[in-house]
């Protein structure tokens, strides 16, 4: 599981995976896996209800993959952003503007 | 006054004309700048002399007779090409083909500076049947870092219907039609199942894009900057382009149909192929066309037989497998043009006002035409009058040679077996009565068998 041993490391602070702290490790690699699925479900497959589709935001946004460490990181940016709103971690002032239909209808 | 071409109206950077048997395009100063850079630095003769570009040149209008005032000073020239075909009339290896064009040329923008901003496939045109980009405009100087914003068109238009042939065996023409030469990546992800992510190019060029669309279509202007702020490579940018082509060049072409079989199972013998070839050959020597409209053309027997007498070919059929395989068979040549088409129901023309894409019937014309076996299908399967079937085709061209085959032929028999008769005018005395009413009928030549007769009019 040399795939497995390198997300640990890489998740665990330098020198903590000395002198059987890696049980530790697992667990925090466990929890951290556990939350990075929960934003990915979050993020990406939780329905919408937003119906309008711009037709070349995925054909972009699949580049920012292929573009490397950078535009994953952009990407998770942005995913991140709407992680965050969902909690409550931001303002309504401070979401960004609706794109997705007319402005509301004034009923008087 | 010059009358611009219905579809080039999208693009500022020019609009195409036609004048005096060549395509015309005028230039917005930055369009006109980026022209002249090109062929400075030797892209247009790069992409030219691989075959991929159709030549362009600019000229002068007031030497070419034109207005200055209506077009511009400068003015960009480019052969006609004498058919149009379109991606909802070509099958699986002509779409590929096109796909490895825009991927090639890209490729060769790429050497030099340069990029195509857009992708769609009516920036390809066949001559005959080479796959050429046409379309001068789409050339762009690439600013270092930035996505290639055609990837998302070349996905809808190329990859796509190509992943629905290859991988569902699914007809993308349909779609093609309906969606203006495009589908979007949601129609083809509701067809793909979860399986088929394992094959190459769907997890990252169909979900990955599908689940981002959904989930960033309505923010805009987040795609925007955050696309902004990072640099994409050129490096990535052509492993992108390499990694595509790859895809493209492994998909496998779809099952054949009924039609492919048909130069073997058709109801003559040896005898009587020879008696049609040498009736025909006579009757193309008699007339020498230009260009011959091979109507129900098969796997293209007939089509490349009128090739060989020196004229210029469009090969129609209804079998996406038959044309294939007439296309595969004339790659190259710019003499054969492969088509797909149901004359019962002929390509309509689509767009902005109904006239940006014409139909099959504005574009398709000839000297002499070949409808060889396809009558009966017509009549008694498409269920077409005859008076209106003989109208069409002598409507298409002045000459040519058809096929009446007869109510005891075993196909037309088998045509009318879970049928009722209600085929009263299906005769050929009628038949002959309506050909001589609309043309001179220069000969008639019945084949072993019986039931079949050729007319050359």
């Amino acid at each position: 599981m040399l795939g497995c041993d390198a997300w640990i490391r890489g998740l665990a602070p330098e020198g903590m995976m000395r002198n059987g702290e890696q049980k530790n490790a697992r667990e925090r690699a466990t929890l951290l896996t556990a939350f990075a699925l929960a934003v990915w479900w979050v993020a990406v497959l939780a329905p919408r209800a937003e119906a309008y589709i711009d037709p070349s935001a995925g054909g972009m946004l699949v580049q920012l993959i292929l573009a490397g460490t950078a535009g994953v990181a952009v990407l998770g940016k942005l995913f991140w952003g709407r992680v965050k709103r969902l909690f409550g971690f931001t303002t309504s002032e401070s979401q960004p503007p609706r794109s997705d239909g007319d402005p509301p209808h004034d009923h008087v | 006054m010059t009358t611009f071409d219905a579809a080039s109206f999208r693009d500022p950077s020019g609009r195409l004309f036609r004048h005096a048997g060549s395509i015309y395009r005028t230039s917005s100063p930055e369009a006109l700048a980026t022209f002249i850079r090109a062929r400075d630095n030797g892209l247009l003769d790069a992409l030219t002399s691989a075959g991929l570009l159709v030549p362009s040149v600019l000229v002068e209008s007031a030497s070419e007779g034109l207005s200055p005032s209506e077009v511009g000073a400068q003015v960009i020239r480019q052969p006609e090409l004498p058919l149009v075909s379109y991606c909802y009339e070509w099958s699986f290896s002509m779409l590929r083909d096109a796909a490895l064009v825009t991927l090639k040329a890209l490729d060769v923008c790429l050497d030099k500076g340069f990029v195509l901003k857009d992708a769609t496939s009516f920036n390809i045109i066949f001559e005959g049947a080479a796959p050429r980009l046409v379309d001068i405009h789409s050339l762009e100087v690439r600013r270092e870092g930035t996505l290639w914003a055609g990837y998302g068109q070349f996905c809808r238009a190329f990859l796509f219907p190509l992943f629905l042939l290859s991988y569902k065996g699914l007809d993308p023409r349909p779609l093609l039609l309906a969606g203006l030469g495009e589908i979007p990546v949601g129609e083809v992800n509701s067809v793909i199942g979860w399986r088929d992510t394992f094959r190459p190019g769907v997890l990252v060029n169909v979900a990955m894009q599908q689940q981002l669309e959904r989930r960033f279509a309505h923010r805009a202007e987040d795609v925007n900057k955050a696309t902004g702020t990072i640099s994409y490579p050129l490096s990535a940018l052509r492993s992108q382009v390499s990694k595509l082509r790859k895809v493209i060049e492994r998909l496998s072409p779809p099952r054949g149909d009924q039609w492919t079989a048909y130069v073997d199972t058709h109801t003559y013998d040896d005898a009587g192929v020879r008696m049609k070839e040498g009736f025909v050959g006579e009757s193309l020597e008699a007339v020498h066309p230009g260009v011959v409209v091979d109507l129900g053309t098969n796997t293209g027997q007939y089509a490349r037989l009128a090739r060989r007498s020196g004229a210029r070919v469009v090969a129609v059929d209804v079998s996406s497998a038959c044309i294939d395989s007439v296309y595969l068979q004339a790659k190259g040549d710019t003499r054969i043009s492969p088509m797909i088409a149901d004359l019962t129901k002929p390509t309509p023309s689509i767009g902005w006002r109904l006239i940006e894409r014409k139909s099959l019937l504005d574009r398709v014309k000839g000297d002499f035409l070949l409808g060889l076996a396809l009558i009966h299908h017509l009549r008694i399967t498409g269920g077409i009058p005859l008076a209106e079937i003989v109208d069409l085709l002598t409507s298409l061209a002045p000459s040519g040679v058809i096929e009446w085959v007869g109510r005891e032929d075993p196909m037309v028999k088998r045509l009318l077996a879970l049928r009722p008769d209600v085929f009263g005018d299906y005769t050929e005395e009628h038949f002959a009565r309506l050909l001589a009413t609309r043309c001179a009928v220069r000969a008639r030549k019945p084949l072993p068998g019986g039931h079949r007769v050729l007319y050359a009019y």
